[in-house]
């Protein structure tokens, strides 16, 4: 085993998450109309969606919103949950629709064309690429990809969700979501300028 | 949907397809040890593998939720810059946008037969003895600045002279000063010796002294 990744999350752990006999014994008092199992859910998801869905709408002002109309499905609607997935795939599932939708309905421009030319981003060919700079760039690279790709590689790299649950959640062929990985880690790593590729 | 690439059955391209979920120990045993079999013996894929755990680490680390924000509130920041700078800034600009003006937007250009004509509906109090306060668009001079004239250049004009601007532009550009009535010629006479002065002149309502 070549092991996993080396370097530590400043994000929260996943490993923190409630296990997934939780979310299922949860979700079973939702249907209940249980509030206080309703709350627990949503206090546990909250800080994932919220990254999933910043990552994929990249509209802040989106995110609550999106947020809460999701979590409200499963408060409304937990006999939509099969029992054939986990609790969290479904979830994610409702989340990535959601926000899909709102970026249809909003027709706002997916991506920040301004940001080119803002200035500041780019460090100089003389300028040392520090922590900062380099999340600045990679910030600036992910905004390049569709939401749909940016889903994938954040799905992967940040909550680590196997490509068949993800497959399962973006409703599409396990083998779309490795192509569509292989394609936003390219595009990606083409985005970033040299000196940042070399260092990585 | 981007376009599906069949799986082949090039060991590279399937280390490399699987590489995110190996590097997030997400792969199944069968997969995961085909994986950790090519790599042993392929030094290019080992060196991919340590570029996707960086990649990955890297993204992983993004504080997306506050640097979306405050690429948000940046953009906030610059709109609401941009609506100040489309706002007049300059001396002209401000009296332009702030001043209504009346009866002399027509003016195509400065006479003083036009601003003493301008004037005559004004009323003509306005330098009496025991006569209350003058109102704030009567004047007693009228002055043109170059059009390269600082605002600095015009501030210190203004205060050299004790004059006080109290409307236009006109549609020419002049203003309408009001200088303290025994000054007042001193002060014109001043005003068109400045460099900064294209043109000035009194302006004397009927009947006035």
């Amino acid at each position: 085993m070549f092991g996993s990744r080396s370097v530590a999350k400043g994000a929260p752990d996943p490993g923190a998450r409630p296990d997934v006999s939780d979310d299922a014994r949860l979700l079973a008092l939702v249907s209940a109309g249980d509030l206080h199992a309703f709350e627990q859910l949503y206090r546990a998801y909250h800080p994932r969606l919220r990254r999933f869905l910043a990552n994929v709408l990249r509209r802040p002002h989106l995110v609550d919103e999106v947020l809460n109309d999701t979590m409200m499905v499963v408060w409304r609607q937990p006999e939509r949950y099969n029992g054939k997935s986990k609790v969290s795939t479904w979830v994610y599932a409702i989340a990535y629709r959601k926000a899909l939708k709102a970026l249809r309905r909003r027709d706002e421009p997916i991506e920040d064309k301004a940001a080119d030319s803002r200035p500041g981003d780019d460090p100089g060919p003389e300028q040392h690429m520090g922590q900062r700079q380099l999340q600045t760039v990679l910030l600036k690279a992910m905004g390049e990809l569709s939401p749909d790709h940016r889903a994938v590689v954040d799905l992967t790299y940040f909550h680590e969700i196997g490509y068949r649950e993800i497959a399962e959640l973006m409703d599409c062929p396990v083998d779309t979501v490795k192509t569509r990985m292989f394609h936003a880690r390219r595009r990606l790593k083409a985005l970033l300028p040299g000196e940042l590729e070399d260092w990585l | 949907m981007g376009k599906v690439i069949k799986l082949p059955h090039d060991p590279h391209r399937e280390t490399e397809l699987l590489l995110p979920w190996y590097a997030a120990g997400r792969l199944d045993g069968d997969e995961r040890a085909r994986v950790e079999a090519h790599l042993r013996t392929c030094a290019r894929c080992r060196s991919e593998f340590a570029r996707e755990q960086r990649l990955g680490a890297e993204v992983a680390n993004l504080p997306l939720e506050a640097d979306l924000g405050w690429a948000a509130m940046l953009r906030r920041i610059e709109d609401s810059e941009a609506r100040a700078a489309a706002r007049p800034r300059s001396l002209g600009g401000l009296m332009r946008a702030g001043a209504p003006w009346v009866g002399w937007g027509a003016a195509a250009s400065v006479t003083l037969a036009l601003v003493g004509g301008a004037l005559t509906h004004r009323p003509a109090n306005y330098e009496t003895l025991g006569a209350p306060a003058p109102a704030a668009t009567t004047g007693n001079a009228i002055v043109v600045f170059r059009p390269d004239a600082t605002e600095a250049a015009i501030v210190a004009a203004l205060g050299a002279t004790h004059a006080r601007i109290v409307d236009g532009p006109t549609g020419a550009d002049a203003y309408v000063l009001r200088i303290p009535a025994a000054e007042r010629n001193a002060a014109v006479a001043r005003l068109q010796t400045l460099a900064s002065v294209e043109m000035a002149e009194p302006i004397d309502q009927p009947g006035s002294p």
